[in-house]
């Protein structure tokens, strides 16, 4: 599970999503007064769902058309009079700050800029920069190559071995009625990174010095050791086969350089620990990593609308050296400045902006949790709240009818448990991103998951409640004479409530867990700071998700003692 | 009131009830006597419809018992089994009024029968505040009588009413029945295996044995003028206490 949310929680920003972790994504956005916790569609579907409450009678159906009409709605938002430009972004540093900037400066132009904080992983983003629900993010020429629009070709040039063309990416985006500004200026790839002292004694410099030296111990990230464009390919190419590399997670892969433990690692080239952990890149003077230009992917619509938006991305070309972006991924990850704060000062006044305390390691942790699970319950708690009582209402409105038919209809029925017993088996993040296409990211297909989750027990319980009922009190209400419907209300489902409402519970302990992976499809709640830390490898952070989600399923358990005080009836609960 | 006409059924292949007629007049009672199985309940049942027979036809009032109106049906019958087959979940004056609250009875009309049958059943009223497991096994029946007895019904199903009770409640309950039934001058089927208990409740008496009426008659033709030797045996099983004193 933890490998699982991994993978999606730190999606790298080279776009080789999901298959291992990487390790430098958001600092935790409770830092940065301007982040907004969730993005504009999110929020929106939020305050449709948030009524919901009060009409017990819609059921599924309307929560479809709630999801189209909240999608419909955001798109009718763009029809108005002053230019808007919504930003999309990423979720790691990286992404944030360079997403802020094309806001600020877009806000500069006379724009109404707003940003969709970290929406998710590339195809995410892509998908909805498509649809339409945003108009620019940040993205690198190699994942486009690789994962979006892979027929572009790469050209072997001197330099880089597969220096993807431009133009051609130009080209292959068109059709999707996007376009690519020219480059920011940093390449952020795969380099490999040995200890400052040992690079100083060695006289280390590139990679091909490296070779000579197979006494270095090696730590490779998972994703890395497994890659062709990884260390297998760069083995092949610069002959290392006399090191035998230790795999390691890749957050720690940083303090096994620093403990000495290891010498050389495998790094992206604008991590901002590089220079906190005092390291040197070792120049890949063979040209075997492929390019990673930062570029800002726009809807070229947007440039046709708003031609301002043209100065935007001449602002932003060629501004940003690797150096640079190291800079400002220091201060926003290791120094905690607001991602809009790091944005502007540097518009302001590139270059002027050194990250000052990379020797402030992380201290005060007690403290600092405790703040910050106040902040993330207020932050997050009527979100993950939301989500929970949202899709357990419809859990139950569904299921209980669905236990009833299980049990009406006993050839139906198996088919009924075992189909939901089935979709209980499907992994959590796999289901949420299963209704992605569909209903594209936000609470929406969280909710529907939610609710997918919320039923197994549900149905189960309904049908084990109204089962167990002795068939002479089934006797009893048939001899009365009252009808299908009545003997169901005043007699089966007040028997069957006591199981009915375990049931339930059941089911919103479960959801209050399972809403924690929602974040990882944009959906907000105390997954964001799990998620977050868990990309950071950063147990105080996981903490802050974690301890109020706990608290939450305690709260809820609390709850249904309460309810079930008032719902099963008093003749049922004092036998007990 | 109550008639069976050449009424068959068979469960799983096995004859339950062979071909019997059978009736019962109105204000005429009836128990319905015979060892485990004899298919004395599921008589019972078919009158209710919660049984249907094979061959031949079930009539209530002289209507044949269909699909179509078995719950106007069961609304004329009032049915108590072993135990009162209470609901957990309702007091016991919330079990008695359930099916009069939901034929849309007003609540001063349903409120006065509560009071006439807790008289005529010789239930104290303070107890019907009360939930089925706080009541004793004697002052269950009481209630399932009431229930049985809430919409003035034509006929009275007794399954076993007896059957869970000791010996001094028992006899009680016996003498209010008897007093109860010639009261309200009802159709009542009683089915019991005590041969004094029928003979006591009932004015005639049908043995059963394997889906079949052996005999149907009053405690005397059944001593008397046995049809069927099994008759002898199953009366001469019911051991008096001069019996056990000598």
């Amino acid at each position: 599970m933890r490998a699982c949310l991994l993978a999606v929680a730190s999606e790298s920003r080279l776009g080789r999503s999901a298959r291992s972790p990487r390790k430098r994504t958001l600092l935790y956005v409770r830092r940065h007064r301007s982040a907004q916790p969730t993005h504009r569609f999110a929020q929106q579907a939020g305050k449709h769902a948030l009524r919901l409450p009060q009409k017990l009678c819609l059921c599924m159906l309307a929560l479809l058309l709630l999801a189209t009409a909240s999608t419909v709605h955001a798109r009718g938002a763009d029809q108005a009079e002053q230019p808007k430009v919504r930003v999309g972004s990423k979720r790691f540093v990286e992404s944030y700050i360079l997403a802020e900037m094309v806001a600020e400066l877009a806000r500069q132009q006379g724009m109404m800029a707003s940003h969709d904080l970290g929406l998710g992983g590339t195809a995410v983003v892509f998908r909805a920069i498509e649809d339409g629900e945003i108009d620019a993010y940040p993205e690198y020429t190699g994942t486009l190559a690789e994962t979006i629009v892979p027929t572009v070709p790469t050209v072997p040039d001197g330099r880089r071995s597969s220096q993807v063309d431009l133009t051609s990416l130009r080209r292959a985006l068109a059709p999707h009625g996007l376009s690519l500004s020219d480059p920011i200026g940093f390449d952020d790839t795969y380099a490999l990174a040995v200890r400052r002292d040992v690079a100083t004694k060695l006289g280390l410099r590139t990679v091909t010095d490296l070779a000579s030296h197979g006494e270095l111990r090696v730590a490779l990230s998972h994703e890395f050791a497994g890659r062709n464009d990884g260390w297998p390919g760069l083995s092949a190419r610069y002959g290392l086969g006399a090191f035998t590399p230790r795999l390691l997670d890749h957050a720690l892969a940083y303090e096994a350089v620093s403990r000495a433990s290891a010498d050389v690692i495998d790094v992206y080239t604008t991590d901002a620990k590089i220079a906190r952990y005092n390291l040197v890149i070792l120049d890949d003077d063979r040209a075997f990593f492929p390019s990673y230009s930062a570029v800002v992917v726009y809807r070229t619509k947007l440039l046709q609308h708003t031609p301002n938006f043209g100065r935007v991305l001449d602002r932003l070309s060629g501004s940003i050296d690797a150096e640079t972006m190291r800079r400002l991924n220091a201060r926003a990850e290791l120094d905690g400045v607001a991602f809009d704060r790091v944005a502007k000062d540097f518009l302001a006044a590139p270059g002027s902006h050194s990250s000052t305390s990379f020797s402030a390691a992380p201290s005060a942790m007690p403290a600092r949790l405790a703040l910050g699970t106040w902040a993330v319950i207020l932050r997050h708690g009527p979100r993950h709240v939301m989500l929970v009582a949202i899709s357990l209402l419809f859990a139950t409105l569904l299921g209980v009818p669905l236990g009833i038919l299980a049990h009406a209809r006993p050839r139906l029925g198996v088919a009924l448990l075992g189909t939901a017993g089935v979709v209980q088996t499907i992994p959590s993040l796999a289901l949420f991103c299963f209704f992605i296409p569909a209903f594209g990211i936000g609470p929406v297909p969280a909710l529907l998951a939610l609710m997918l989750y919320g039923l197994l027990p549900i149905v189960r319980n309904t049908h084990a409640g109204l089962a167990s009922i002795p068939a002479e009190l089934r006797e009893a209400a048939l001899a009365l004479g009252l009808s299908t419907r009545e003997r169901l209300v005043h007699v089966e489902l007040p028997l069957a409530s006591r199981t009915i409402i375990a049931g339930i519970k059941t089911s919103a302990v479960v959801a209050v867990g399972s809403a924690t992976i929602a974040a990882f499809i944009g959906a907000g709640g105390f997954g964001e700071p799990i998620s977050t830390g868990l990309s950071l490898n950063d147990v105080p952070t996981i903490l802050e998700g974690a301890i109020p989600a706990a608290l939450l399923a305690l709260v809820v358990q609390g709850l249904f003692a309460i309810a079930e005080c008032v719902i099963v009836p008093r003749g049922l609960r004092e036998a007990r | 009131m109550v008639r069976f006409e050449a009424v068959e059924k068979s469960f799983e292949g096995r004859v339950v009830i062979h071909e019997t007629t059978l009736e019962v007049g109105v204000g005429e009672r009836l128990a319905l006597i015979g060892p485990s199985g004899c298919g004395k309940s599921t008589l019972l049942r078919m009158i209710l419809g919660m049984v249907k027979p094979d061959r031949g036809l079930v009539r209530v009032g002289g209507e044949r018992v269909t699909d179509a109106n078995v719950r106007a049906v069961r609304r004329r019958i009032g049915y108590v089994i072993q135990d009162g087959g209470l609901f957990p979940h309702l007091t016991a004056e919330d079990n008695v009024i359930l099916v009069a609250r939901l034929s849309g009875l007003s609540r001063v009309e349903i409120a006065a029968r509560v009071h006439e049958l807790a008289d005529l059943a010789r239930l104290p009223r303070s107890l019907l505040h009360r939930f089925p497991r706080s009541l004793s096994g004697g002052e269950r029946q009481r209630v399932g009588l009431m229930r049985a007895l809430m919409l003035d019904p034509d006929v009275l199903l007794l399954d076993e009413p007896l059957g869970a009770l000791d010996p001094i409640i028992r006899a009680q309950l016996q003498e209010d029945l008897r007093e109860v039934f010639c009261a309200l001058k009802k159709s009542v089927i009683v089915v019991t295996h005590d041969m004094g208990e029928a003979g006591y409740l009932a004015e005639s008496i049908a043995v059963m044995r394997a889906g079949k009426v052996l005999q149907r008659g009053d405690v005397r033709a059944l001593t008397g003028t046995p049809a069927d030797p099994f008759i002898t045996e199953f009366v001469s099983a019911q051991r008096s206490l001069a019996e056990a004193v000598r």
